[in-house]
């Protein structure tokens, strides 16, 4: 068991009202879990994911980290963002290394390590370019190669799909799943928010399911699919509507 | 086709959607799987084929043998399938070649621009540079220097 | 948390007991209160009619250069020149012109006005211009479709499109405007031959004299007067302009107070719809009457002229008399200019020393700034140069008249850094300090390549103003009359001031001020502009 999240709930006041973001989430992380956190907009799974990753604090509850507290800094968590989130006064090798110097204090190492990521996502020949010559899906595979470059043993993604248009998108959805399917690589299990259903079917082993605000667990479910997965399969439908009949 | 407004990404997401599909597709189909028009999908068809990943006819999209390998392969396999083909596409051969006869094996941003120009009479210059700064890039050909606005020749090329 | 506009009006109540306090305890008469609304009224008239003449100035220059492509050839560098002039370094010359015109007070009064009018009217103008060539392509093609032209676009289209820009542009130039309004003032309290009645004088009038507490009030008065501007004019100005603005969300403004309702947006709607209605009936009179815009045509051109052809006559004859003829201070120009230019330095690294960590604190820190900011805006609205009589009298019974000038320099410097540099804090994506923090990059890691590199931008921006500011102040803390005694400070200010009050002498005037928007040029074009540049290109976020 990698990851407890136990008992987590969050609310928010706002000018004397409180409103009930997140309510009793539990459930655990085991190795090889590629989670996606499915649920509509607003239902506080990004609020989910900053409490796992430590950016915020829950209101009750705890999240155990191989039973221990989860703190902001734990270089075991990484974490991917929507909107890229680069540094635009530094080139690619230098985010990366920029985000290793906390922990690795020899600076050849860190652009040994860079250099490996940069490489592992296919970004070799982008080493000197700034962020905003890149196009958007450039701009997530160092968001990739950066998270991967702490060896987390639990990567976080926030819809790091959704600011790509679709091709793209399903371009950088296959090199995720092989890098996932790779076993030299870190991480050792993956947390992915989508509000996208086919897209947690496509990619996840375990969706868990949440209701609309405040959101709580409706369900949990393991996804017996082959992979590669192929959307045209029936098969695949078949999941998608399981999940959907879940959600109504 | 001289050279389509497709990123590499672009098209490899492509290649991935006719694999799902069986190997061969109808465009209009693949379009409406991606939630795109027509006119949306059509660059990255063009760069497909232009690269020699796919054969279009009768509004079918088929996957050649290359693509069948690109898509087997892993991340690094698929960089070496991709670059061999990049090298080969007409303008792209072109400007190294271009290159390589130079002195300092550079070009200004404005030459390179003005090489574009001729071969694509069209108002958006500025997006077909972005395209092939993309292209080549990838394929670790030639390289872009933003602050001296430079192209150069990487080596192994 | 409070509301803004409920502190401000806290801060009047303050400062109201003060005045009554002091009247209880008699330190003050009613008597020596009499001129006090006098006062306050003259100056207030010549800040509203330096901004009237501001406001057609900026609809017709802005207009002009926004539609005219060839004029904007002309127009647009012009503009660019006279805003790196600092503005007090129009005034010796708008005195001597306007003393030269109009003879007597009048003409001083020209002067001040004149004066004011240049610290608002060159922004305002670019407002206008930005705001005509930024209109949405889609309005435009719709006002096209619907095949709105002529006067019918003017109204529709053309005035309301400048509202958001004049409206913010009018509330920062009146907030400089007073600046300079005070500065005239005091300058021309100062010369003792050229007096005007107004707070500026007053001020250095009860300074000098010993009577503290009368000049507390006087400071009080300004401040009130500013405060009440603000609440009852400005904010509701700018709540009934955010409905001209193209994405218009409905969103209410943070803070707002109750005056901002009904009553005062009604007010503001109805005067600039009759403003509206107005320009267009002369639009379509013209229109109509094609001899009658012939005429105004040539008319213009022929005033445009004349105008031209006179400030050659009184600036050309005295460079031509310069160049046969140097006046013997013109040889300590370029050292008058190093000393000014180290006191400006000196002010400008104070400056950056303070506002860089209390921007990161301020912007930060929610509930800090709730009542940290409403504080420093006033603080901010309140010209610097009002402090002027009362650091002279510190520091010319305390020996360093340096430090006062440095103090009053950084006092014109720092809020202009401050603010923009907390803006450039908050700015920075939510998302970017996400990722900084979910990877550990905290404390100087984070401060040497997240914090720092991402306020560049708003640094250099704000240092580009904050050095206006300094030079205007440094005009002012240079040369001192007091009690019938010169002191000043060795620099390109004191220079300028000493040529136009002391020992008049025009191509002094001229001199001075040619090589002090000589240097400003230079080193905003060696300097600023290029790390503008890099600023844009290399620290700004997408």
């Amino acid at each position: 068991m990698l990851v407890e999240i136990r008992n987590v709930s969050k609310t928010y006041e706002s000018d004397g009202t409180r409103i009930g973001v997140l309510d009793s989430i539990d459930f655990s992380v085991d190795d090889n879990d590629f989670i996606c956190i499915v649920g509509p907009s607003g239902c506080g799974k990004s609020t989910l994911l900053r409490i796992i990753v430590g950016l915020e604090k829950p209101t009750s509850g705890e999240v155990l980290f191989k039973g221990k507290a989860i703190a902001p800094e734990n270089p075991k968590v990484a974490m991917v963002f929507q909107n890229f989130a680069l540094f635009p006064w530094l080139t690619v090798t230098e985010n990366i290394e920029l985000v290793l110097e906390p922990k690795v204090h020899d600076e050849k190492q860190r652009e040994e390590i860079a250099c490996r990521y940069i490489r592992a996502v296919g970004l070799d020949g982008f080493e000197k370019v700034y962020p905003r010559e890149l196009s958007g899906g450039m701009k997530q595979r160092v968001g990739f190669a950066r998270a991967l470059a702490v060896e987390p043993i639990l990567l976080c993604m926030d819809e790091p799909f959704s600011s790509l248009d679709a091709l793209t998108a399903q371009n950088l959805k296959d090199e995720l799943l092989m890098l996932w399917a790779d076993a030299s690589m870190p991480p050792e299990a993956v947390i992915m928010v989508t509000h996208n259903v086919e897209e947690a079917v496509y990619m996840a082993n375990r969706i868990i399911l949440l209701s609309p605000r405040p959101g709580k667990v409706i369900a949990d479910l393991r996804i017996e699919l082959e992979r590669p997965r192929n959307r045209k399969d029936p098969e695949f439908y078949r999941w998608v509507d399981k999940v959907y009949s879940l959600i109504v | 086709m001289v050279l389509p407004k497709a990123t590499i990404s672009e098209i490899i997401g492509l290649l991935e959607a006719i694999n799902d599909a069986g190997g061969v597709e109808d465009a209009a189909r693949l379009a409406a799987d991606f939630d795109l028009e027509l006119d949306e999908i059509l660059p990255s068809i063009d760069g497909a084929e232009l690269l020699g990943f796919v054969v279009v006819s009768d509004g079918n999209i088929e996957l050649t043998g290359e693509a069948k390998r690109l898509l087997d392969a892993g991340i690094q396999e698929r960089k070496k399938i991709i670059r061999d083909k990049i090298a080969g596409v007409p303008i792209i051969k072109e400007l190294t070649d271009r290159l390589l006869r130079s002195d300092e094996k550079r070009m200004s941003r404005e030459e390179v621009l003005k090489f574009i120009q001729k071969r694509i009479s069209a108002a958006d210059v500025e997006d077909y540079f972005k395209i092939i700064i993309n292209w080549t890039r990838h394929a670790g050909l030639i390289g872009y220097d933003s602050d001296s606005e430079e192209i150069y020749l990487l080596s192994g090329a | 948390m409070m509301k803004r506009g409920h502190f401000i009006l806290v801060i009047i109540f303050l400062l109201i007991s003060i005045s009554l306090i002091f009247y209880f305890l008699g330190f003050i008469n009613l008597s020596e209160l009499e001129p006090i609304p006098y006062y306050a009224a003259s100056s207030l008239l010549r800040m509203g009619i330096a901004y009237f003449f501001a406001l057609c100035f900026a609809l017709s220059y802005g207009y002009v250069a926004a539609t005219n492509k060839g004029a904007r050839k002309l127009m647009l560098p012009l503009l660019d020149i006279l805003q790196s002039v600092p503005i007090l370094g129009f005034f010796p010359a708008a005195v001597l012109f306007f003393a030269n015109l109009i003879s007597g007070r009048p003409g001083v009064e020209a002067a001040a006005i004149f004066l004011i009018f240049t610290s608002m009217a060159w922004n305002m103008a670019f407002g206008v211009f930005q705001s005509l060539t930024t209109i949405p392509g889609e309005l435009i093609q719709a006002a096209d479709s619907f095949g709105i032209r002529g006067w019918q676009r003017l109204e529709k289209l053309t005035l309301p499109a400048c509202v958001p820009k004049l409206v913010y542009n009018s509330i920062v130039s009146w907030s400089s405007g007073w600046f300079f309004l005070v500065a005239s003032e005091i300058i021309s309290a100062g010369s003792g031959t050229y007096r005007l009645p107004g707070i500026g004088s007053f001020l250095i009038d009860t300074t000098y004299s010993g009577k503290i507490a009368l000049m507390l009030i006087g400071l009080s008065t300004l401040i009130v007067i500013i405060l009440l501007l603000e609440l009852f004019i400005w904010r509701p100005m700018q709540s009934w302009a955010d409905r001209y603005n193209y994405e218009y969300s409905g969103e209410k403004r943070p803070g707002e107070f109750i005056f901002n309702t009904g009553l005062f947006r009604r007010s503001f709607r109805y005067i600039f719809e009759l403003f509206s209605k107005v320009t267009v009936s002369l639009y379509i009179l013209l229109d109509r009457y094609k001899t009658i815009k012939k005429i105004l045509r040539l008319s213009g051109l022929l005033i445009l002229f004349s105008v031209i052809a006179y400030v050659v006559y009184t600036l050309v004859i005295p460079v031509a008399g310069i160049m046969l003829n140097l006046p013997d201070d013109a040889y300590s120009i370029p050292l008058a200019i190093a000393y000014s230019f180290l006191r400006l330095s000196a002010a400008y690294v104070i400056c950056v020393l303070w506002t860089v960590p209390a921007a990161v604190y301020i912007a930060k820190n929610q509930k800090a700034s709730s009542y940290l900011i409403p504080l420093m805006e006033v603080a901010a609205s309140v010209p610097a140069i009002a402090f002027f009589p009362a650091m002279v009298v510190i520091f010319v019974q305390y020996g360093n008249l340096n430090i006062a000038a440095v103090i009053l320099i950084l006092l014109g410097m720092q809020w202009y850094l401050l603010f923009n540099l907390i803006a450039g804090v908050r700015s920075i994506p939510k998302d970017i300090d996400n990722a900084a923090m979910s990877f550990g990059i905290k404390g100087k890691l984070y401060w040497r390549k997240v914090l720092l590199p991402a306020m560049f931008p708003s640094f250099v921006t704000g240092s580009i103003t904050a050095w206006g500011g300094g030079w205007n102040t440094l005009i002012v803390a240079e040369y001192i009359v007091f009690r019938g005694q010169e002191y000043h400070l060795f620099g390109i200010g004191y220079l300028l001031d000493k040529a136009t009050f002391k020992t008049p002498d025009s191509s002094m005037v001229l001199l001075s001020i040619l090589s002090m928007a000589l240097i400003i040029i230079f080193v905003n074009r060696l300097i600023w502009q290029p790390l503008y540049r890099r600023a844009l290109a290399k620290y700004k976020f997408d």
